[in-house]
């Protein structure tokens, strides 16, 4: 059994067929194959609809009605296999599902139907054989349908049962103004009057109003415009159950709505609160990094000035170091931290101009050199020539030094580590390789997702900062190509950027 | 006595027919059920001595599935456009269906009211989309018809300005 119902089918339930009841969807596929179904199938069909039967093997009249011929075919009142009438529709939602609808299979129904016809055909009086008004008008007491003729009328007949439960102390004979009995058929008497105007054959429908009762609950009303003998006629009904289906499936369609929209402003409030983070963190990162540079710059100084630092005893003047070391560590971390935060809102442009990837692979080499030495680290590349590509050499450097910084910190004393360059497929290839611990494939999977929560120590205490190789990847993709990880334990990691 | 039609417009689930349910029968329910076609509510109210039948048309919600038919407004004195203030999508509706106000029944009182006040903390509706509809020359009437705030002024103030 069905759950959803696709929008354009909700729409059509609700705006081409109410008042309707005993509502039975069954979606098929373009052969008439069922997919599936919604809905009371007991009121049309003798068994359950299966899926992969066709819909004619429950319903014969729809042999070869699938798919129709336009959309949506509406076949009027069909006898269906429990002998109940329905009215069929066959609307065309997509190029493969086709949705059969069935509705108005009600005794009641057929019978105001057939009064319709009997009146448009001057019939009813020979079947009862009563005397003309008496006859109409008994037919439509016993149907609970009340009767008023053209704007200021009788109510004919007998009052039916749900008139009696509304507020209105009219009595049967009593002239009235219909549409000061109910208000919303000022609305249908435009239409009413046009077809009474235009047509002497059929009905028109006025679409559903609801009334509250004395007791309070509510009471669902249709009027029909019919002629009678070139007398115009409103026919009043009660509908008894005729919301209900339409009422479940724009109840539904509305709930998800509101759920969506629940969701995007969710989303909303998210981004908002995320681009303030972004925005402070990249207005801290920028005012710290004038007073971490001036520490660091005072540190400097006095390491550089031989004869005061002589004056330290060898405690203060590795506290001095200490200083130093950590200032330009808490210096890198801020730098990084900037960058990544005006990555992050989008705060940086990519111009990508010709540039010699052997030069900036050298310029990369050269900023490591010092990192490389204090852990006797080899490095080599196997591009020996120019080879020139489309980059942005400013950000492309930063990928390349964050890369090497990365390899340097997994790779042990006496490791070596590389840059290889090949191309292949049309494809240039920049592998950075070192001879390092490698990782584990949850931790490479993830490797790339910006703030690393718990940033691993280096093979030689190094601390990190857990953002790197964030910035590596915002870089690469701002770019358009590709960066990704190939690593084993113990033996090392690739990371390799295709371009 | 003088008898007013007035139509409550707005985008689905904003709280019509709460607020109509509130106004005539003093009750709220918080489950929401859409409204299919029309319902028909009336009330008497007394202003100054003045006996004023309401005839409150709670019209469904306009959206894609639903559009508001321009008949349904045929001889309205007043017209409520209701905001849910909690959804900015909510004021684009109303928007439309003001500019349907005015060329169907141009000569129809309307007043907006920006409903669930309760939940002032998830408004989306800001100062400023409340004082460009005022500098548009809207009365606008915050309203709740959870807490029933503002309910019975808004009527009391559309009856007014209807008579007047």
């Amino acid at each position: 059994m069905l759950t959803n119902l696709p929008e354009e089918i909700v729409r059509y339930l609700v705006e081409e067929l109410p008042p309707f009841t005993g509502l039975l969807i069954v979606k098929t596929d373009e052969e008439g194959k069922i997919e599936g179904y919604y809905g009371q199938y007991v009121d049309y069909f003798t068994e359950e609809p299966k899926t992969g039967d066709y819909i004619h093997d429950y319903s014969p009249a729809l042999f070869s009605m699938v798919p129709p011929l336009v959309s949506p075919m509406v076949l009027n009142k069909i006898k269906s296999q429990t002998n109940n009438y329905a009215d069929i529709h066959i609307v065309d939602s997509d190029s493969d599902s086709y949705w059969v609808i069935f509705m108005d299979q009600t005794n009641e129904v057929e019978k105001i139907q057939d009064i319709l016809q009997k009146i448009n055909s001057g019939k009813l009086k020979a079947e009862t054989g009563k005397s003309e008004n008496n006859s109409l008008f008994d037919v439509f007491s016993y149907l609970q349908i009340s009767i008023v003729g053209d704007k200021i009328g009788t109510v004919v007949g007998s009052l039916p049962m749900w008139f009696r439960k509304l507020n209105t102390k009219i009595n049967e004979s009593d002239k009235v103004l219909y549409t000061e009995l109910f208000p919303y058929l000022e609305v249908f008497e435009y239409e009413a009057i046009e077809f009474w105007n235009q047509s002497k054959n059929g009905n028109l429908k006025s679409g559903i109003w609801t009334e509250t009762t004395k007791d309070g609950s509510e009471l669902v009303l249709n009027a029909y415009a019919v002629y009678y003998e070139d007398e115009k006629y409103l026919l009043i009904g009660e509908v008894e159950s005729g919301i209900d289906g339409a009422q479940t499936s724009l109840q539904m369609a509305r709930d998800q709505k509101l759920a969506y929209e629940k969701l995007e402003k969710a989303e909303r409030k998210l981004k908002t609160l995320l681009d303030y983070k972004d925005k402070f963190v990249s207005i801290v990162s920028h005012d710290l990094r004038s007073p971490v540079a001036a520490v660091l710059g005072i540190a400097e100084m006095l390491l550089n000035d031989k004869q005061e630092i002589s004056k330290l005893n060898d405690f203060n003047q590795d506290m001095l170091q200490n200083i130093k070391d950590e200032m330009l560590r808490l210096l890198d971390y801020n730098d990084k931290l900037y960058h990544w935060s005006n990555l992050e809102l989008g705060n940086f442009e990519v111009v990508k101009e010709k540039n010699n990837l052997l030069k900036i692979i050298e310029t990369a080499q050269r900023t490591a050199e010092q990192k490389m030495k204090l852990k006797n680290i080899r490095f080599s590349t196997n591009l020996k020539d120019n080879h020139f590509i489309d980059v942005d050499s400013t950000l492309f450097l930063q990928v390349m030094n964050n890369l090497m910084g990365n390899a340097i910190k997994f790779t042990p004393e006496n490791g070596s580590i590389s840059i290889d360059v090949n191309v292949k497929d049309g494809k240039t290839l920049i592998s950075v390789n070192d001879s390092g611990i490698g990782m584990p494939l949850e931790v490479s999977k993830n490797i790339f997702s910006g703030f690393a929560r718990n940033s691993s120590l280096g093979t030689g205490g190094e601390k990190g900062t857990g953002l790197g190789l964030g910035i590596v990847k915002k870089i690469i993709d701002a770019h358009n190509f590709e960066v990704f990880v190939e690593s084993e334990i113990n033996k090392g990691s690739s990371f390799i950027i295709s371009i | 006595m003088i008898k007013k039609k007035v139509v409550m417009l707005g985008s689905f689930a904003v709280g019509k027919t709460s607020l109509v349910q509130q106004f005539v029968n003093s009750i709220f329910s918080e489950k929401y059920q859409t409204t299919i076609g029309v319902k028909i509510d009336q009330k008497n109210v007394n202003l100054n001595g003045q006996e004023v039948n309401l005839l409150l048309w709670d019209i469904h919600g306009n959206d894609d599935y639903q559009k508001v038919k321009p008949a349904y407004l045929m001889g309205a004195s007043g017209c409520f456009v209701v905001i849910d203030g909690t959804r900015k999508a909510s004021l684009n509706v109303a928007n439309e269906l003001i500019e349907t106000v005015n060329s169907t029944v141009p000569n129809a009182v309307v007043l907006i009211l920006i409903n669930k006040s309760d939940l002032k903390d998830e408004w989306e509706i800001d100062t400023f989309d409340i004082d460009n509809l005022k500098s548009r020359g809207f009365q606008i009437i915050e309203t709740s018809a959870k807490t029933n705030t503002g309910v019975d002024d808004a009527f009391t103030t559309l009856t007014n300005l209807m008579l007047s």
